[in-house]
């Protein structure tokens, strides 16, 4: 029961907003954009925890006098190099590469 | 090739329980809109871009328009309104049309709102700044018509 209590103000310190996303495929990744206007890089957590890749991401911008904080979650398949992955802030948008493992590349094949 | 094993997992997995496959159900047959089941308690497209914070000197506005760039914009104060347009490059445009999108839910549609300021202001003295995804407007407040105003007591009559 008193954890019960402790959770209420924690889940109302923040408005948690799930942000916008593009997911576009190219030819040896995917790149995954959402949009979290009023975050810096620094207010930007990124985690891939067993395939798991979770984003949460503090904005300086208010709903109702609260906080928001992005949250957004995406399974990741294992056709995916996670050890690749590269991530960039630019003008409120965090843009994700994720690399396709070496296994999951087109390869292009000459017949003779 | 879908490198997206499943289908992105939310946060809020009590109300999925209250809800179950309401949101998958409505996006099957109407594609990607309003989400009604928990869809419907988290943000939704009915929550405004923009918001207004009133100084002891000034007023500051701040809209939220991620992936923009500077000449995208165009902000006008017009009396004590602020009227803010914008419209993503042709180039964009382009560049998003030649992609392949597994999905896809930002927008690049033109933007536009009128927003009544809650004081008089000096619109000429106003500045714009483009920081985060973020257009933060700031507008000295027009103290001298302020001072025109006039508080009207209540009388309580028995």
């Amino acid at each position: 029961m008193s954890e019960e209590k402790k959770q209420i103000p924690e889940k109302c310190e923040c408005i948690p907003v799930r942000p916008a996303a593009d997911v576009c495929e190219e030819a040896d990744g995917m790149e995954i954009a959402f949009e979290i206007p009023g975050c810096a890089a620094d207010q930007v957590e990124l985690e891939i925890k067993e395939r798991l890749l979770t984003l949460k991401a503090k904005s300086s911008l208010h709903r109702r006098g609260l906080p928001i904080v992005y949250k957004r979650a995406f399974y990741l398949s294992e056709a995916v190099d996670t050890g690749g992955i590269k991530a960039k802030v630019a003008d409120g948008v965090l843009t994700i590469f994720v690399p396709k493992s070496e296994s999951a590349k087109t390869h292009r094949i000459t017949v003779e | 090739m879908n490198l997206l094993a499943k289908r992105e997992h939310e946060v809020p997995a009590a109300l999925e329980k209250v809800f179950p496959g309401v949101d998958e159900l409505v996006r099957s047959m109407f594609g990607r809109m309003i989400e009604p089941g928990a869809g419907l308690l988290r943000s939704s497209v009915f929550d405004s871009r923009w918001e207004t914070e009133v100084g002891d000197k000034d007023v500051t506005v701040k809209i939220s328009c991620p992936g923009c760039r500077n000449s995208d914009f165009d902000v006008e104060i017009s009396g004590d309104f602020l009227n803010f347009k914008v419209r993503h490059s042709e180039d964009k445009k382009t560049e998003c049309a030649s992609r392949h999108y597994v999905f896809r839910e930002r927008s690049c549609a033109e933007y536009s709102e009128c927003i009544k300021l809650p004081v008089p202001v000096c619109g000429a003295d106003s500045k714009a700044k483009y920081a985060d995804g973020v257009v933060t407007v700031t507008i000295p407040r027009d103290l001298h018509k302020e001072e025109h105003r006039k508080a009207v007591k209540i009388k309580c009559e028995k």
